[in-house]
């Protein structure tokens, strides 16, 4: 692999192409049930229980306003402990593994409108594949967007 | 596990010191109230290693944090990050301390008289920029002396101490022969490399002028090098023989001055004689002090190999001794020693915690394995079931033993308090004594050290600001001596640690006056207050009410480090304090923070946990029964007895993120009238108990009991104060686990005080309770609900019979099954497919006593009769609700269900005897004396339970009613303990102790009592009790009565 490429694991909310980068995800999970904890912010699915680790499940959807209904989203795609502690992002399906040249990168300038009133620095950058975009998240701005939420109903 | 109090305070100031590095770090970056946060965490942090380095002696260590304490605090509330400049030399001290750590044993090694001088400037002037360059301040003398021994060389060492550091001192030219019994006479040499900032010149004339007839030979710097312990055991090698050898003395410490004779050289020769200590007779020295006085030792043993059998005795001591620090010691050991045999070496091991904590969840792992494989196989498979059996019960016991690995008395943490408390009382010119109760007490690792802190500031706190002088003492007409009693005990899953001193207590009008300064509350708001929560305020963040700083405590930062820690652990610390007479300081852990036992109940479809350790009973509110909520002002109240009690429904805290206001709770109210209550509706009230204040939290359902494994909760949701974790359901679904004060807290349930100061206490009601219950068709039985642990409902399908006996399974103990109809004379049970099982407390065994009914709970304000019946399982008879009761002896039927051989070693003076007795008791057994008791109770049916505990044991007993009543049985015959309860009318047990010792009767004194003994037992202690038990173990009484009358377990007096 030459050192301009960056493989990124892609997978579908509402639709959407999304990727992480692949080196920041710890594994991928078939579909799992999450216990709701009362009083997390609503982006916060809740625990799920991975071979006797509990994981804290994030909705993506719900992070990025998109549409979503309470039943979908089932996968949840787990990241390392680097990233941040025991956690993942629920998703709809798990898509390709895409290799993407630093060249077919866009910068995140582009894309700002689409994610009005989401939080900033979520979206990474953007790559047009073939068909269609490819919106690449920065995994380590999640946990942060849970603490805000979290501060602002208790104040 | 063996653990010297070095090195858990090595330990400790890594995470003391990391964490102080961290903050310097991101002080850096940090903004507004972040750069007064991080200030504060750093200067915590150190301050904990400077109190930490002070006791244990490590001056040079003290110093330089003391050094960097004094910089924070000039930085303490300023908005504003200190200069660059600043935390540099910050972080450098940090380095250097961390070194000073890392290599402990020389610490005092160690120049840093240039790192003070730079912190000291900073300390003194702002913007000073005056940089000290180490080589140019400091000197450093390596030579060599020669003297006859005598006193003069000792006032060399002091003058030269007196001017600098001696880092190193050795004797070397020595030769030891085996018939040498004293130290050479002629000339001694001593090479000694010291540090100082003096020059040479100035030196001189000093040295000189203590010790004229040294010769002094400088030697090169450059063989200054690195000297450590290690070579200097080893050159001592090199002159005994190849042996090694040592200077032993009393542990001292070499800046103070010089150890006290005799100082012992302790060497072996090859001859194949008896190892002779060398004295030398009047001199003073020592080797280069180190805290850590293990490095002779620790090379002694190796050699004890190939010594010859009769010149071993010494070392075999040494060696034992020695196998302690082998582990930590033997690196910096010569390497060309042989190593221990490995049968010595390993008696424990230490584990990572992390290791045990990847262990604690596999074997949750296995148990839903177990479960899943319980599900896959049928009911009648018959024999997977047996395997799966087996699998069940070797998971249990791997989920305790793992569990047991964590364990730790909390003797190991009080260890290290008595030299600390003595050297603070020196320190301070206070005579102060130290008294340790129940330091057999276990407490997980984690909780035992995270302990430390808080307890050493804790017993600082006492010794500095509560013991007085012994010039106030007496004043105050108190013995000279303090007193500061240290005591820890278990009770609900919890364990007690109480500091307590006979002090001069707190000034709450000075307390106030700091608060109204401080600008917290307003007077009116104070006058209000309660002396508890008035004294809360000292836990405060910059609250002392110390007039001055002292080196140990009293910049306000001890007591708020003491409170973030405890907290952390979910534990709490209260304070009581009488001005004048002491102050006691309570703190509250939970036993292990890993396993919690937990009551499942469910909101909706969702499961949450429960912990135990707060739950006082459970209410059902069925539409049958007559228990009602009802509402108050805002809140909603449950009659409990003679207590309202504020009900909060857990639905509606869930549903509602935010803190309960006046609106909330409206809106509660207007949901749930009384009048719209569904009559189909099934609801539950548990009565919960946090921080002394009760509160009933209304649940749909409950499910059951059990152990959990706590997951803490995520770190990004720390901020939801209403869970405190999570943990895995037998089915694999995660449930959350309930914070009890979290919930109160924002459902805002305000509390009905009770109204005795004893707030407390148990409900004194509560000890007075019956549970009325069926088992034949003919008879009512009745136990006193302090006997009752709970009362499982079980199938009788799941019940195995093994001959005439039949056990269930409970919390994963098999447990016998008791038939009442088997071992006394009443009728038999109607067996059914679903079944009660009582399961009493305090019995060593497990066992349930089967029951067809639960009848109700009454109070036990009943004249008992004597046993009409004549039926040894039943102690006596009452009628309770116009229907003669039963009153079971769980004790005999224990004895009657696990009687063994066993059983008959623990009690063997249980009289085998009915037959054998001309005495006036109907029991008797001691051959030689008779022992007598006085029991004074005021209830007649615990004067009978107590009663029959002791007569079985052989003790006659003379019971009385109460105070008055003992006192006069007390004239009139002789006794050998006195067996009292303390609530009683007329004169209570408090009184009749203190009358009883002021009339000069010394005979021992047992409090037995429903009273909780962690709060109550040094007050038991102070009005002249010899020993405070509860009420109403049956074993831990037994014990306790033999010790005290000096019975052994044996049976002979």
């Amino acid at each position: 692999m030459s050192e301009d490429v960056v493989m990124y694991c892609t997978f579908q909310a509402s639709g959407r192409l999304f990727g992480v980068a692949l080196a920041d995800i710890k594994e991928i999970t078939a579909e799992i049930l999450c216990t709701k904890i009362p009083h997390a912010p609503d982006c916060v699915r809740g625990y799920a229980n991975i071979r006797g680790q509990i994981v804290l499940g994030l909705d993506l959807k719900r992070i990025l306003n998109l549409p979503s209904a309470d039943d979908d989203g089932k996968r949840l795609v787990i990241f390392k402990h680097a990233v941040g502690p025991s956690f993942g992002l629920l998703v709809d399906e798990i898509g390709e593994i895409e290799s993407v040249s630093h060249r077919d990168i866009v910068s995140e300038g582009l894309t700002t409108g689409q994610t009005s009133g989401g939080p900033s620095g979520l979206i990474e950058r953007v790559c047009p594949l073939a068909d269609q975009l490819l919106i690449v998240l920065n995994p380590r701005k999640f946990l942060p967007i849970i603490e805000n939420a979290l501060s602002e109903t208790s104040t | 596990m063996v653990e010297t109090p070095y090195a858990e305070f090595i330990l400790e100031s890594r995470e003391h010191l990391q964490l102080f590095e961290t903050s310097m770090l991101a002080l850096e970056r940090a903004q507004g109230d972040e750069i007064r946060r991080c200030i504060d965490t750093s200067f915590r942090a150190v301050h904990s290693l400077k109190g930490n380095a002070g006791f244990l002696g490590f001056q040079t260590l003290q110093r330089l944090a003391h050094a960097t304490e004094s910089v924070l605090e000039q930085f303490r509330g300023s908005l504003s990050v200190p200069p660059n400049h600043v935390v540099q030399t910050l972080l450098q001290a940090v380095d250097r301390l961390m070194a000073m750590v890392e290599d402990l044993q020389h610490s005092h090694l160690h120049d840093v008289s240039a790192l003070l001088n730079k912190l000291n400037a900073i300390d003194s002037a702002e913007e000073s920029h005056v940089r000290f360059d180490p080589l140019n301040t400091e000197f450093v003398y390596h030579f060599c002396i020669s003297s006859r021994p005598s006193e003069s060389v000792l006032s060399l060492i002091r003058t030269l101490n007196s001017c600098g550091t001696i880092a190193h001192l050795s004797i070397p030219g020595v030769e030891f022969r085996a018939d040498v019994t004293s130290w050479p006479n002629d000339q001694l040499a001593l090479e000694v490399t010291f540090q100082s900032s003096l020059d040479i010149h100035s030196l001189h004339p000093r040295v000189k002028s203590v010790c004229p007839e040294i010769t002094w030979r400088e030697l090169g710097a450059s063989e200054l090098a690195e000297i450590s312990s290690a070579n200097f055991a080893k050159s001592l090698m090199e002159y005994a023989n190849s042996r090694p050898g040592h200077l032993a003395y009393e542990p001292s410490d070499f800046v103070v001055g010089v150890p006290k004779p005799p100082i012992l050289w302790v060497a072996t020769t090859r001859s194949e004689q008896q190892e002779i200590p060398l004295k030398l007779p009047s001199l003073n020295t020592t080797e280069p002090e180190s805290p850590q006085q293990q490095e002779p030792k620790a090379v002694a043993p190796p050699t004890t190999r190939d010594l010859v059998s009769d010149s071993t005795k010494h070392f075999t001591e040494s060696a034992i001794d020695a196998s302690k620090y082998s582990a930590q010691v033997a690196p910096s050991a010569p390497s060309n020693l042989p190593s221990i045999p490995t049968s010595d070496r390993i008696s424990s091991l230490r584990i990572q915690v992390d290791l045990l904590d990847r262990l604690m969840n596999l074997v949750g792992e296995l148990t839903l394995v177990r479960n899943q494989s319980l599900l896959a196989f049928g009911e009648t498979d018959g024999s997977p079931r047996a395997i799966i059996q087996r699998l069940n019960s070797v998971t249990s016991e791997l989920q305790d033993a793992v569990l047991r690995t964590r364990m730790q008395p909390v003797g190991n943490l009080f260890g290290r308090f008595p030299r600390m408390v003595r050297d603070l009382g020196r320190q301070l010119g206070k005579q102060v004594e130290l008294m340790m109760v129940g330091q057999e007490v276990e407490l997980d690792k984690t909780v035992l050290e995270q302990l430390s802190d808080p307890l050493t500031h804790l017993i600082r706190n006492s010794v500095d600001h509560g013991i007085e002088t012994p010039e106030v003492r007496l004043r105050a007409g108190k013995p000279e001596t303090g007193k500061v009693t240290l005591s820890a005990t278990a009770a609900d899953g919890q364990v007690i640690i109480e500091i307590r001193d006979d002090g001069r207590g707190i000034d709450p009008n000075a307390v106030k006056a700091k608060i109204i300064a401080l600008g917290m509350k307003s007077e009116s708001e104070l006058q209000k207050m309660s002396a508890r929560e008035l004294y809360s305020h000292i836990l405060l963040p910059g609250f002392s009410t110390a007039k001055q700083v002292s080196d140990v405590s009293g910049r306000g930062v001890g007591m708020d480090v003491v409170k973030t820690n405890v907290e952390r652990l979910e534990g709490s610390l209260t304070i009581d304090s009488t001005p004048g007479l002491g102050t006691s300081m309570i703190l509250r852990v939970p036993l292990t923070l890993a396993i919690v036992p937990c009551l499942i109940v469910t909101v909706g479809d969702e499961r949450f946990a429960v912990p135990q350790r707060g739950l006082e009973e459970i209410i059902c509110l069925h539409p049958g029964g007559q228990g009602v909520i009802e509402h108050s002002f805002d809140a909603e109240l449950y009659r409990l007895r003679n207590l309202l009690l504020p009900v909060v429904r857990l639905k509606e805290v869930l549903n509602r993120p935010n803190r309960f206001d006046a609106a909330t709770k409206a809106e509660i109210l207007s949901h749930n009238l009384p009048s719209e209550r569904d009559p189909n509706r099934i609801e539950y009230i548990l009565v919960l108990k946090t921080g002394g204040r009760k509160f009933g939290l209304l649940v749909d359902d409950v499910r059951g009991t059990e152990e959990v494994v706590v997951k803490p909760m995520h770190p990004s949701l720390k901020k939801i104060g209403i869970f405190t974790g999570a943990t895995l359901m037998g089915d694999g679904k995660v449930a959350l686990i309930a914070n009890l004060d979290g919930i109160a807290e924002h459902a805002d349930c305000y509390w009905v005080e009770q109204k005795t100061s004893q707030a407390l206490q148990r409900d004194p009601a509560e000890v007075h309770r019956i549970l009325l219950f069926e088992y034949g068709p003919k008879e009512q039985f009745a136990l006193p609900l302090v006997q009752v642990k709970r009362i499982e409902s079980i199938f009788m399908d799941q019940v195995e019979t093994v001959g005439e006996q039949a056990f269930i399974t409970i919390d994963g103990k098999s447990t016998r099954i008791i038939q009442l109809d088997r071992f006394m004379n009443v009728s038999p049970c109607e067996i059914q497919s679903q079944m009660h099982l009582l399961l009493p407390k305090f019995v060593s065994e497990p066992m349930g006593i089967l029951v067809s009914r639960i009848v109700d709970t009454d109070t036990l304000a009943i004249q008992l009769q004597e046993s009409s019946m004549d039926d040894p399982g039943i102690l006596g008879t009452a009628i309770v609700r116009g229907k003669l009761s039963l009153f079971l002896d769980t004790q005999f039927l224990r004895e009657q269900l696990f009687g063994g051989a066993e059983n008959e070693a623990r009690q063997s003076n249980v009289p085998e005897s009915q037959s054998e007795t001309p005495l006036p008791d109907r029991r008797p057994s001691q051959r030689e004396c008779q022992r007598h008791v006085l029991l004074v109770d005021d209830t007649p049916f615990f004067r009978e339970v107590v009663k029959r505990y002791f007569e079985r044991i052989g003790i006659h007993v003379i019971t009385a009613e109460d105070g008055i009543d003992g006192l006069r049985k007390l004239n009139d015959n002789h006794f050998d303990l006195v067996v009292s309860d303390i609530e009683m009318p007329n004169m209570d047990g408090w009184s009749f102790c203190m009358t009883a010792r002021e009339r000069g009767i010394e005979t021992p004194f047992l409090a037995l009592t429903s009273l909780s003994k962690t709060e109550n037992s040094s007050k038991a202690l102070e009005c002249g009790f010899n020993r405070f038990e509860e009420k109403l173990d049956h074993d831990r009484l037994i014990a306790t009565v033999r010790e005290l009358l000096g019975i052994d377990d044996g049976g002979q007096a």
